[in-house]
């Protein structure tokens, strides 16, 4: 996977992703690093990214949290949801794969699915870098196929079931049954700390 | 005194060079399509040729001869950096507005896939003085909804060659141009050629509600209020 290089901007990234000729710029220049590395190529649909976008951006700030607590948790669930809007709208399609592809590699069994999550992963990294000096690891699970042969089946039957994935390859705990919630996810970790608590009381 | 010309004097005869040019381009289409130059006998289509050329000619120079006359009544603003703001903050803003409004629109229907258009700026001009006989508008996003459902009754939009392969009415696009155009008058960035392209888009995506508020202004104004500094 590639190191999180974006477009310049003075912006935060936080801000600057969220308009629409940034974001745009910042895919297509994912799209090229990973065709750099896998020799897959892709053509973009400037229509369907525009919206993707649109409906990532609705999503995103109509589940705004008031509280600043809150926040890394809000980018962490804004990632995962900018996933769910890609693959739901799928902007890229995959050109002919290399002739030695390994078919048992994410870039080769589903190119267009792991582009999208790279994209969103490096997003994700670079924010919480920018925002909270933190760094963010990507589990083992990212790597392994069978992972990526349930993600791609389950996406195709239900976009949101893009964002439980998202969360574990970046060692969340995933929510599967309302994932697109902000407010059920909050809810549910309060509940899980709450629980360790009173085990460790 | 000689009578000093204004911007209103010549922003009719932009308008009238625009036509003919829109007009013969159409004709010659029509007319290619009529006439299959490839199926028709060697001496019929030479003479076809010869007329289509010639009409091209006396195209060309009536065009050539009503756009010079424009400019030497006021030199032709092609700048692509404006904002609504600075549109309406100056005077002679009703004609500022029309220029950039034009051209907006132009690269608008571009990116929507249709790049023969006849766009009256006289009568965007005349639209805008008129929208502020209803006073002034509380804010640009406002001002902006209320422009919208003004300069598509008023056919700022004349007519447009749709390509085969598009998939909205003329009226759709209309609307999507029109929207996409004001929204990148409203934008952070206010260069035209490159906000444009990515308005047009979001206007795509917004199709259905923008369909849906036709002339709500209110809902407009949400729209706008809401994806300006999303471009």
């Amino acid at each position: 996977m590639s190191d999180h290089h974006f477009p310049q901007t003075t912006e935060p990234l936080r801000v600057a992703i969220r308009r629409l000729r940034w974001f745009r710029t910042a895919f297509a220049q994912q799209l090229a690093e990973v065709t750099a590395e896998t020799g897959v190529r892709f053509t973009l649909d400037d229509r369907k990214l525009a919206a993707a976008f649109v409906q990532w951006l609705r999503h995103v700030e109509a589940q705004k949290p008031g509280d600043r607590t809150q926040r890394r948790a809000y980018f962490d669930f804004a990632s995962g949801l900018m996933l769910r809007d890609l693959l739901r709208d799928l902007p890229i399609t995959a050109g002919p794969l290399p002739l030695d592809a390994d078919l048992s590699r994410a870039e080769y069994y589903w190119p267009e699915g792991f582009a999208c999550t790279v994209f969103c992963l490096n997003m994700h990294a670079a924010v919480v870098e920018q925002e909270f000096d933190a760094s963010t690891t990507t589990t083992p699970k990212f790597f392994d196929i069978r992972h990526w042969w349930s993600f791609r089946e389950n996406v195709a039957e239900d976009a949101n079931t893009a964002i439980g994935f998202f969360d574990v390859f970046v060692g969340l705990e995933p929510e599967w049954q309302i994932p697109d919630s902000f407010r059920l996810r909050l809810d549910r970790a309060l509940i899980a700390k709450k629980n360790a608590e009173r085990l460790s009381a | 005194m000689p009578h000093r010309p204004t911007a209103s004097d010549a922003t009719p005869l932009k308008d009238a060079a625009r036509g003919l040019r829109f007009a013969f381009d159409k004709g010659r289409a029509t007319l290619k399509q009529a006439l299959p130059l490839s199926l028709l006998p060697e001496a019929l289509a030479k003479a076809a040729g010869s007329a289509l050329a010639g009409m091209d000619q006396i195209t060309n120079a009536a065009e050539r001869q009503t756009r010079a006359l424009a400019r030497s009544l006021l030199p032709e603003d092609t700048s692509t950096t404006t904002s609504l703001d600075d549109l309406t903050d100056a005077a002679g803003a009703e004609h500022r507005f029309a220029a950039a409004f034009y051209r907006g629109m132009q690269f608008s229907l571009r990116a929507l896939g249709v790049d023969t258009a006849l766009i009256s700026e006289t009568t965007a001009s005349a639209t805008y003085a008129q929208s502020l006989h209803h006073g002034t508008a509380a804010s640009d996003t406002a001002l902006a909804a209320r422009l919208m459902p003004a300069l598509i009754a008023a056919g700022t939009l004349r007519d447009a060659t749709l390509p085969a392969t598009l998939d909205m009415t003329f009226a759709e696009l209309t609307r999507l141009a029109t929207f996409a155009t004001l929204l990148a008058l409203l934008s952070d960035d206010h260069d035209l050629t490159v906000t444009l392209p990515a308005c047009a888009n979001m206007a795509l995506a917004l199709r259905s509600e923008i369909a849906a508020a036709q002339n709500d202004e209110a809902a407009l104004h949400r729209l706008f209020d809401e994806f300006r500094h999303h471009v």
